[in-house]
């Protein structure tokens, strides 16, 4: 995972997330350096979300009896919740990604019709 | 308030009052209470692979970092007050159980409330407040209240959610109540976050198990309020539901057990992180905290209402239960969770929008800004700070010479402590002998009874008296041939031998050499080993009179020494009073914290300038100018008041446990009370000497009565104690200059080794590479071994051998180092300009070299990692800074990937950032 790929996967606008993307490698230094610092805490805090959601889920099932307290739980959970964030990481890229696709070529169509 | 301060009432009593005012307001004002220090140690254990905890509560700390690492932890009295409210309350509880069921307080389960009840009780079962106070002294009462307070958290919590979830009319849920604000606390509860808690919680959950537990169901009621009875469990399920019929229950409410909790919570919390220094991050603290924290978008309510209200709107959560959260349904976790991403998602939408206005980008820029024009700076830059830091270097000797030096501060209490220990020391050899009391009117006495023993002649008189040893030996060596004569001639007799046999005058000759021996045996020797005693002992005491008057010497009423160790400890007692009446008024304080605090005269002469300058304007200002710092006068002053304030602390410590002795003292030194004795006194005299001293007229002739001797004796005790005390006062000075002085050599000789500017112009490229080193931190988990190879560079062959530089050879570095520097500075591919290679890969590692050397990454890792190795001085040897490098990389071995997670490891390049952009500009200031 990259910087500027957290950029694709933020829970913020398709137009924030462009004017970020777009002005990344140009910014200021010093609102480039806040910027990073930002989103890697905030992808943190999406990992840190996904890990709580995990565990109550994971609660659920051992007070139904369909999981057990074991010392492998939290483990288990945490590997379960790397899993999940390098799953939905990848599918925002590429949702990203083909959204940018589709935007360039809307582009040229609308190019090539002009 | 400290013995030494009444005592300064006393001199200024007996100085006509001239600085009384200004003493009684110093005395009004409570001193600063720091909190109780502890070693650090007493909590956590240092077992060669890190820190670690010493006891089950803080099992989780073993990936905790510190604020800072310090030997100390100390407890802020604010959180101390909070244990002391939850101890009062938890023992009222205990007594409580132990009347209504003591059985349970026996059960191995409560072995610890058992220890606390048993700990704290006092006379009538009442809590003992002094107890208290004993059990809070030591580390392990604050740990096992810690252990008591997490299980009254858990089972608090657990009753909560029971209650909650049993939907008993009244209780909503805290997010629901009419008028209810939520906060950081009420995310934490309702989304039962943080894994040590949270195991603690899942245990507690159990209440089923507790309801089937008599013991245990009783324990739960007097803690908590809550009676199993009100309720039901489902066999096998989580359901909890009131009992039918028993809606007017006999429970507490579930307001009151939550504000309960959570007024527990914040305790601990309080505990964790303001006493042992946990860093927020470890205090399981939510996701939205830690961003609302660190970048302050939003504040915390607004965004939790922002949450609140997605979750309870109907549109985007249908499943929202209308009154009561609860974590139990599938769906309504994961509604919870996508109300808690859309927050964040709203928060950071308008921060992001704005970026280039926030307040952080603006605190960024000016810190570039700052090290930008470092890393353009000339070295004369360097050349005056170093002369700056030499000028403070040499004043803190000059100071360290003043306390020191012959006839320096220091001399006459370590002069007079050298006396009081001779004088000691030859009492004690007089006690040997027989003189108990050591007073040299008794070591007389006694001589001269052992010289009349002896000798039988009084001092000038010339005749034996028979009676004496020696005339008693005369004697019997005078008798002794006529006695012996008339034993051989009794024995020959008996024997029938007499003088015509041919055997008589050889067995005659055998007989007197028999008797003579006999005689002797009977006679000669017990009289000569009772000669030799009594001339030992004489020879003993002469020395130990000998030893007394010459280590009094001076130090009798009156005496020069006396004298002059009385008016040091005037000087000092002075001094202290004169600097403390400067100014109490915040900002700008002169007190005891500050003369206590290790600061050198010229930082403590800072703060008296300060003042000086805000008051000078009234027409009567206080402390004094500048330019006047420099005068011995004023820095004597300010180094007595030093060494005054740290005995008073000192004192005042020993004070509490010999209250008799320093009152006694006290009653005896004060020069407005009967005695009016001197500590110089106190210390050269012995109990009999200074009693026959007390009847002269000089001190108002009151002779002490029997019963009131005992007060010389604490006197003496408290007297010597103090000169002790004063003598580690001059050294803990002394020291706390040394201390500094070095810190300073330390600063110039890292100054002189790197240029401001190189180390300026590799922190920018550091500050510019962030987002690399953060990806990185994956490739640090995933690659290890490369980041901690501590092979050296010269010795290391194949083809990562081969692409080395001569320069990284030569340099003999860690591989994991290079390694490290390749993420951070990307040098292995030198520099190219316009598709030209300006500097090789050796040249710019030799650069990078020189600005982040193997030992400052090393430190750099240490710190924000949280090892707590201990750090070599910037002075110690190369051999010292290596074996920190690879213990360091040793620890990063072990760590990464197991107690340091990624999370950590990408945090780690921001705060190693923003270390390097302080320090530089700290520096250059």
């Amino acid at each position: 995972m990259t910087t500027k790929e957290i950029i694709k996967i933020l829970p913020v606008s398709e137009a924030l997330k462009k004017k970020l993307f777009d002005g990344y490698d140009t910014m200021p230094e010093a609102e480039k350096s806040v910027l990073v610092e930002l989103l890697w805490d905030m992808y943190d805090a999406l990992y840190q979300l996904l890990l709580e959601k995990n565990l109550a889920l994971a609660r659920i099932d051992l007070e139904s009896n369909k999981r057990e307290v074991n010392p492998d739980f939290f483990r288990a959970v945490e590997e379960q919740t790397l899993k999940d964030m390098q799953e939905n990481a990848a599918k925002g890229i590429n949702d990203a990604d083909i959204s940018q696709a589709r935007g360039k070529l809307e582009e040229l169509i609308q190019g090539k019709k002009n | 308030m400290s013995f030494e301060v009444v005592r300064g009432r006393q001199l200024h009593a007996a100085q006509g009052g001239a600085e009384k005012k200004g003493a009684a307001k110093n005395n009004a004002k409570p001193a600063e209470n720091p909190g109780k220090t502890f070693d650090r140690a007493k909590f956590f254990k240092d077992s060669g692979s890190g820190i670690q905890e010493r006891g089950r509560i803080l099992r989780w700390s073993e990936k905790v970092g510190f604020k800072e690492v310090s030997d100390k932890v100390v407890i802020p009295e604010a959180t101390e007050r909070q244990y002391r409210i939850f101890l009062r309350n938890h023992y009222e509880n205990l007594a409580q159980l132990n009347t209504d069921a003591p059985e349970v307080l026996s059960d191995p389960r409560h072995k610890y409330d058992r220890l606390l009840f048993d700990a704290m009780k006092g006379e009538g079962g009442q809590m003992n407040e002094n107890n208290l106070e004993k059990f809070l002294a030591q580390p392990r009462g604050w740990e096992i209240t810690t252990l008591l307070l997490d299980h009254q958290i858990a089972l608090r919590d657990m009753a909560h959610g029971v209650m909650v979830q049993a939907k008993r009319d009244s209780i909503r849920d805290p997010l629901h109540m009419p008028g209810g604000k939520a906060t950081v606390a009420d995310i934490q509860a309702l989304t039962h976050l943080g894994f040590g808690e949270k195991l603690d919680r899942l245990r507690a959950r159990k209440f089923e198990a507790i309801k089937g537990d008599a013991l245990e169901s009783k324990y739960l009621k007097v803690m908590t309020g809550v009676d199993v009875d009100d309720f039901q469990v489902a066999h096998g399920s989580a359901d909890v539901s009131l009992i039918p019929g028993r809606n007017r229950t006999s429970s507490t409410s579930a307001e009151k057990l939550d504000a309960e909790q959570k007024s527990l919570r914040r305790t601990r919390r309080f505990f964790l992180k303001d006493g042992l220094g946990v860093k927020d991050r470890y205090l399981d603290a939510s996701a939205e905290e830690w961003l609302m924290k660190k970048h302050r978008p939003l504040d915390g309510l607004r965004m939790y209402d922002s949450i609140f209200q997605r979750f309870n709107d109907p549109d985007f959560n249908p499943l929202n239960p209308g009154g009561g959260l609860t974590l139990s349904d599938t769906a309504n976790v994961e509604n919870w969770m996508k109300a808690r991403e859309a927050g964040l998602s709203e928060m950071m939408e308008g921060y992001l929008d704005n970026l280039s206005m926030s307040p952080d980008v603006k605190q960024m820029k000016e810190k570039l800004d700052a090290v930008t024009a470092i890393a353009n700076g000339e070295a004369a830059q360097k050349l005056a700070k170093t002369g700056a830091l030499e000028a403070k270097k040499t004043a803190i000797e000059g100071d360290q010479q003043r306390v020191t030096k012959e006839g320096g501060i220091q001399q006459r209490f370590i002069d007079v402590k050298k006396q009081a220990d001779a004088v000691a020391e030859a009492r004690k050899k007089a006690a040997e002998n027989g003189v108990a009391s050591g007073s040299l009117t008794d070591i007389e006495t006694e001589l001269e009874t052992s010289r009349k023993h002896l000798e039988g002649r009084a001092k000038g008189t010339g005749a034996y008296l028979v009676s004496s040893l020696k005339g008693q030996l005369l004697a019997v060596q005078k008798s002794m041939p006529v006695d012996v004569e008339a034993e051989v001639t009794a024995t020959m007799a008996a024997l029938g031998i007499g003088l015509r046999d041919p055997a008589y005058k050889s067995r005659r000759a055998i007989e007197k050499s028999a008797a003579e021996d006999a005689y002797k045996a009977a006679h000669f020797v017990p009289l000569e080993t009772a000669i030799t005693e009594q001339t030992a002992r004489i020879t003993k005491l002469t020395e130990a009179q000998t030893a007394i008057q010459k280590a009094q010497e001076g130090l009798k009423p009156g005496g020069e020494k006396a004298k002059a160790y009385d008016q040091a400890n005037t000087d000092m007692v002075d001094a202290w009073t004169k600097t403390t009446a400067i100014r109490t008024t915040p900002p700008l304080v002169v007190d005891e914290a500050l003369l206590r605090s290790g600061k050198t005269v010229d930082e403590i002469m800072e703060t008296i300038n300060s003042v000086y300058e805000a008051t000078k304007a009234s027409g009567t200002p206080l402390g004094w100018a500048k330019e006047l710092n420099g005068t011995e006068g004023r820095r004597h002053q300010v180094m007595r008041a030093m060494a005054q304030a740290k005995l008073n602390d000192t004192m005042g410590t020993y004070a509490t446990t010999h209250i008799a002795e320093v009152a006694d003292r006290i009653d005896l030194t004060d020069i407005a009370g009967v005695w009016r004795l001197t500590d110089g006194e106190l210390l050269g005299m012995s109990k009999a000497e200074l009693s026959a001293e007390m009847a002269k007229p000089t001190h108002l002739g009151h002779a002490l009565n029997p019963a009131e001797e005992l007060k010389i004796t604490n006197a003496q005790e408290a007297a010597k104690e103090r000169l002790k005390l004063a003598a580690e006062a001059h050294t803990w000075m002394n020291e706390q200059f040394g201390g500094k002085a070095a810190d300073l050599a330390d600063q110039i000789v890292v100054l002189n080794a790197t240029s401001e500017p190189v180390r300026a112009k590799a922190i920018l490229e550091i500050s510019a590479r962030k987002d690399v080193m953060k990806e990185s931190a994956a490739n640090m988990i995933l690659n290890k071994g490369e980041y901690t190879d501590r092979t050296a560079s010269d010795v290391v062959t194949g083809p990562v051998g081969l692409r080395l530089s001569p320069e990284e050879r030569a340099a003999k570095v860690p591989m994991g180092y290079l390694k490290a520097m390749q993420d951070w500075f990307k040098y292995q591919t030198g520099v190219v300009e316009n598709n030209r290679l300006v500097k090789s890969r050796g040249k710019r590692f030799e650069e990078i070299y020189e600005a982040m050397p193997p030992a400052k990454y090393a430190e750099l890792m240490n710190r924000h990692l949280g090892f707590g190795v201990p750090e070599p001085r910037p002075t110690a040897s190369d051999a010292q800074k290596a074996r920190f490098v690879n213990v360091v990389l040793a620890r990063m071995d072990r760590e990464i990937g197991t107690n340091i997670n990624i999370t950590e490891l990408r945090r780690a390049p921001s705060e190693i950032i923003e270390q390097l952009f302080d320090e530089t500009i700290a520096t250059a200031a």
